[in-house]
C-alpha cells in the first residue's frame, strides 16, 4: 500500500486522541497527560473484548466508558483531591499501566483473524477504500458531534471554564464538575482512538501509549499555528485544524522514516517535531 | 433580604502571617439598599463581599440571604441571586470567548447550562439592541473575542450582563478603579442607572470619595476587619464629601 496513504489513514485514526488534547489543554487550559494510559487502555479493552465477544460495538463502546472512567478519576483527583493537574494525570496513568497490564495478562494481544470495524461497509470491494471511508466517516461524526457539543449553552460553559475561572463560578458553574466532566469527555475520545488504531493495526500492545501525548499535542499545535494563519477562530474551524495537524503531522512522519531514518529514533523525531512547532512562533517574533 | 450574623474570617490562622480579615461582623441589609463600602487598603472590604458571593467561606457566624440559610453555599449557588462586577475588568468575562458567549452565559446564570444551542437571531438581536444603549459601537462586534476589548469597554459590558437574567443583589468591588477618570464616570452612572432600573440591592466598594458622596442609600466604613461607622437615612443624605474626606485624616 501507498506508504503516505497509510500514514493519512494513521492520522485519521488518531484524530479522536488530537480531538481529546485539544479539549483538555485547549478548552480546559489542564495540562492532561493521563493519555497514556487511556489510549492504551482504549486499545487494551477492545483487543480484550474482540478476543472474547468478537462484538465491535461493545468493544468501542466499553473503550469509550474505560477511557470516560479513567479520565473521571484523574479530574476527581485534581478537583476535589486538590491535586496538581500535571501530578494527578501521571498518578492515573502510572496506576493505568498495572491495570491494563493485568487486563491483558500479559504484554501483548493479537487480533488475528478477528472482525474488526474496519470489515464493515463488505460492499467496499477495495479494502484500503474501505478502511478509508470508515476513518473518514468517524472523523466526520466526531466533528459533527464535538462542533454541535462546544456552541450549546453547556458548551460555552465549558470553554469559559478553561478561561476564566472566576467569572464561570460567577454565572452559576461549577467548575469542579465542569472539569471532571471535560477530562471524561477528552480521555474517552482518547480511548477511542486507542481501539481504532488497535483495530488498524490488528494488536495491542502495553507499550503502544508512550509518548503518545507528543504526537497529541503536536497535531492539536500544528492545527492551530495553521488555523491561526488563515485567521480562522471558529470553533469548527478551530477542530477541522486538529484534524489537518494530525495528519499533516503523521505525514512529516513518515515522510522522515522514508528518508531511510532508523525507526527506533522515531520519538526522537517526534519530540524535535513538537519542540519546532512550538518555538516557531516565538522564534518568528525573535527575528521580527 | 442579606442577613450576616456574627461573621468572622482569618487568613493563614496559626502562622505568622495571620490576618484577621473579618471580626465579628453583623450586618442587616434590606430590599433594594445600596451600600457603598469605604475603607483603608485591607481593611476586610472585599473579604466582606467575598463572603457574601461565598468565594470565601467563613469560619464562624451565619449568612442568610433570601430566608435561605447559605452559610455552607459554594458561590456557584449563590449566584441565582448575585450577580458581581470585579476591579479587574478581565475577570468579570471570558477573555476568549465572543461577546455573544459571555451574554449567553450571563443570560443564563441561574438556569442549566443545558445541552441545546442558545444562541439564535433572537437572542443575537436583544443582545445587539441592549448593547447599543451603552452607544460605544460594540453592538457590531458581537462575534469578535471579548479579550479584545479595552477594560472599559468590558466592564461597561459586564454591567450589561449582570442584569441579562434575574438578579437581586449586585456586588461591586472597585467597578471603574482600572478605567480613567472620563470611563469611570460613565461606568458608575450606568452602574446607578442599572440598579435603580432593576431594583437591585447592591453593594458598592469604592476609595472614590466623590462616588462615595454621590452614589448609595448607606455607606460603611470599615477598619482592620470591622464596622466602624454604618449610616443610612437621613443622616446619610445630609454627608458631604467633606464628612467623608473626614473619615480618612
Ligand atoms: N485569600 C487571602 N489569603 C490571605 N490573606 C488574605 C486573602 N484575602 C485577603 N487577605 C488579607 O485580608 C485582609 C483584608 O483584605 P481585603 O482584600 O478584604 O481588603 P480590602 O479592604 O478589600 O483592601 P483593598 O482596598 O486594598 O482592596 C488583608 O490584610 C489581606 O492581605
Ligand atoms: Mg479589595
Amino acid at each position: 500500500m501507498n506508504f503516505y496513504l497509510a500514514a493519512v489513514m494513521l492520522g485519521l485514526g488518531f484524530v479522536a486522541l488530537g480531538f481529546g488534547i485539544f479539549i483538555s489543554m485547549r478548552i480546559f487550559n489542564i495540562p492532561d497527560i493521563t493519555t497514556d494510559g487511556s489510549y492504551t487502555l482504549g486499545g487494551v479493552v477492545s483487543a480484550i473484548i474482540l478476543v472474547k465477544y468478537n462484538s465491535v460495538p461493545v468493544a468501542i463502546t466499553a473503550s469509550i466508558v474505560a477511557g470516560i472512567l479513567s479520565g473521571s478519576i484523574t479530574g476527581f483527583i485534581h478537583t476535589k483531591l486538590k491535586v496538581n493537574a500535571l501530578l494527578a494525570g501521571i498518578l492515573v496513568m502510572t496506576a493505568l499501566y498495572s491495570v491494563n497490564l493485568s487486563l491483558m495478562g500479559r504484554s501483548n494481544i493479537p487480533l488475528i483473524n478477528i472482525p474488526v470495524i474496519y470489515d464493515w461497509l463488505s460492499f467496499i470491494g477495495d479494502t484500503v477504500a474501505r478502511q478509508l471511508s470508515i476513518l473518514m466517516l468517524i472523523t466526520f461524526c466526531l466533528i459533527l458531534f464535538l462542533s454541535s457539543l462546544l456552541r450549546t449553552d453547556f458548551g460555552i460553559a465549558m470553554r469559559a471554564t478553561g478561561n476564566s475561572e472566576v467569572m464561570v463560578s460567577a454565572m452559576g458553574i461549577d467548575t469542579s464538575k465542569m472539569k471532571i466532566i471535560g477530562l471524561a469527555i477528552s480521555n474517552g475520545l482518547m480511548a477511542l482512538s486507542g481501539s481504532l488504531i488497535t483495530q488498524y493495526q490488528g494488536f495491542a500492545d502495553i507499550n503502544m501509549g508512550i509518548g503518545i501525548i507528543i504526537l497529541g499535542l503536536g497535531s492539536v499545535m500544528i492545527g492551530e499555528t495553521l488555523m491561526s494563519l488563515l485567521k480562522i477562530q471558529s470553533i469548527s474551524g478551530r477542530l477541522f485544524g486538529v484534524i489537518i495537524g494530525t495528519i499533516f503531522f503523521r505525514l512529516i512522519l513518515a515522510f522522515v522514516l522514508s528518508l531511510g531514518i532508523d525507526p527506533n529514533l522515531l520519538k526522537l523525531i517526534t519530540a524535535l517535531i513538537v519542540l519546532i512547532v512550538v518555538c516557531l512562533p516565538n522564534l518568528r517574533k525573535v527575528s521580527n | 433580604m442579606i442577613e450576616l450574623t456574627n461573621i468572622s474570617k482569618t487568613f493563614n490562622a496559626g502562622t505568622p502571617q495571620e490576618v484577621r480579615a473579618l471580626i465579628n461582623i453583623n450586618l442587616n441589609i434590606s430590599n433594594e439598599e445600596f451600600i457603598v463600602i469605604v475603607g483603608a487598603n485591607g481593611s476586610g472590604k472585599s473579604s466582606l463581599l467575598n463572603a457574601i458571593a461565598g468565594t470565601i467561606i467563613p469560619d464562624s457566624g451565619k449568612i442568610n440571604i433570601e430566608g435561605n440559610e447559605v452559610t455552607d453555599w459554594k458561590d456557584f449557588r449563590r449566584s441565582k441571586w448575585i450577580a458581581r462586577i470585579f476591579q479587574d475588568p478581565f475577570k468579570g468575562t471570558a477573555s476568549e470567548l465572543s461577546i455573544i458567549d459571555n451574554f449567553r452565559l450571563a443570560a443564563i446564570r441561574t438556569k442549566r447550562k443545558s445541552l441545546s444551542i442558545g444562541i439564535n437571531s433572537k437572542f443575537k438581536e436583544m443582545v445587539r439592541e441592549r448593547i447599543a444603549l451603552l452607544g460605544l459601537g460594540l453592538e457590531d462586534k458581537l462575534e469578535q473575542s471579548i479579550g479584545t476589548l479595552s477594560g472599559g469597554q468590558r466592564q461597561a459590558l459586564t454591567l450589561i450582563m449582570a442584569v441579562m437574567d434575574d438578579a437581586k443583589i449586585l456586588l461591586l468591588d472597585e467597578p471603574s478603579a482600572a478605567l480613567d477618570p472620563k470611563t469611570s464616570e460613565i461606568i458608575m452612572q450606568k452602574a446607578d442607572q442599572i440598579i435603580k432600573e432593576f431594583k437591585l440591592t447592591s453593594i458598592l466598594i469604592t476609595h472614590n470619595l466623590k462616588d462615595v458622596a454621590s452614589y448609595g442609600s448607606r455607606v460603611i466604613l470599615m477598619k482592620e476587619g470591622t464596622i466602624a461607622s454604618d449610616i443610612k437615612g437621613e443622616e446619610r443624605s445630609k454627608m458631604t464629601i467633606k464628612d467623608f474626606q473626614e473619615w480618612f485624616l
